[in-house]
């Protein structure tokens, strides 16, 4: 917790000063950082005798996106109890997110207005920051399966090498395939949601 | 965003191929490690470089910090309930 929250803090004030006045993106960089992770993700999974062996899969770790999309929604939605200039819908198409940000937020900015998208795209963005932040934490306080439910959509790329390191790589593929549910129905969610508002 | 699965897959049969030839990954743990916090230090530059995204934030900042905390928090309550129902040691 505490190093992941003083990299990510080294990093903003770095790209802050650093990075904004040239126009670098560094976005494809990620990319290629991340799938040399899922590389040596695959190679101990793959080599682990034990992990694809063992007959103790239980159907418990496979409900978690289920489980995850309806507390996401059911928390989306206290906010906008919470806060009244928030409408009910906004707060339900960014809690659908699970912190895919780039597609629900097109289609959101594409078919309502750009800042119902920016909000979108936002709260997602956060969400995908959160999971690596508090994966060490959630590990230690609670179990295994949570950062899986805090990642969404993410668990298939960019958090999935920390929930490795953390709940460990007999975990790796429920949250793999907790990740691919999620970006698939996610963006079918969400569409559906934008044409009944 | 395919060759991200990919890499996955090539290393998960790589990972079968060389099976039981190393006694020790304990390195490449390591390394993983160091990785991750360089991820998630690349992460905060390109958010923190990102003059759109830190214009949308001040003033929808405030509404997506709060929706990203409750949002995760219903996320991470509701399976945790969940998997305190059926099985006690996660």
């Amino acid at each position: 917790m505490f190093k992941t929250g003083t990299a990510f803090l080294l990093g903003t004030f770095g790209g802050y000063l650093l990075l904004r006045n040239f126009s670098l993106d560094i976005s494809s960089a990620i990319s290629y950082l991340v799938a040399l992770l899922l590389f040596f993700v695959g190679f101990l999974v793959g080599n682990d005798s034990r992990i694809l062996g063992d007959s103790s899969w239980r159907v418990r770790d496979y409900l978690v996106p289920l489980f995850s999309l309806m507390g996401s929604v059911l928390g989306g939605l206290l906010v906008a109890a919470l806060i009244g200039s928030l409408p009910f819908s906004d707060a339900l198409l960014a809690s659908l997110g699970m912190g895919y940000y780039s597609v629900p937020s097109i289609i959101v900015t594409a078919r309502l207005s750009t800042s119902i998208g920016s909000l979108v795209l936002l709260t997602n963005i956060l969400r995908e920051v959160l999971v690596l932040l508090f994966t060490p934490l959630l590990v230690k306080k609670l179990n295994r399966l949570a950062p899986i439910a805090l990642g969404g959509t993410t668990t298939m790329d960019v958090s999935l090498p920390i929930i490795t390191e953390y709940s460990g790589k007999d975990y790796v593929v429920p949250a793999f395939i907790n990740g691919v549910v999620l970006t698939v129905i996610v963006p079918l969610l969400v569409s559906l949601t934008v044409s009944l508002i | 965003m395919l060759f991200i699965s990919l890499s996955l897959i090539i290393g998960f049969t790589l990972g079968l191929v060389f099976r039981g030839r190393f006694s020790n990954l304990e390195f490449l743990e390591k390394v993983m490690d160091l990785l991750v916090l360089l991820l998630i230090f690349s992460i905060g530059m390109n958010l923190g470089s990102n003059t759109v995204l830190l214009e949308n934030f001040s003033t929808l900042g405030f509404q997506s910090i709060l929706l990203a905390l409750f949002c995760s928090a219903g996320s991470v309550l509701l399976v945790f309930l969940f998997t305190l129902r059926r099985n006690k040691n996660v």
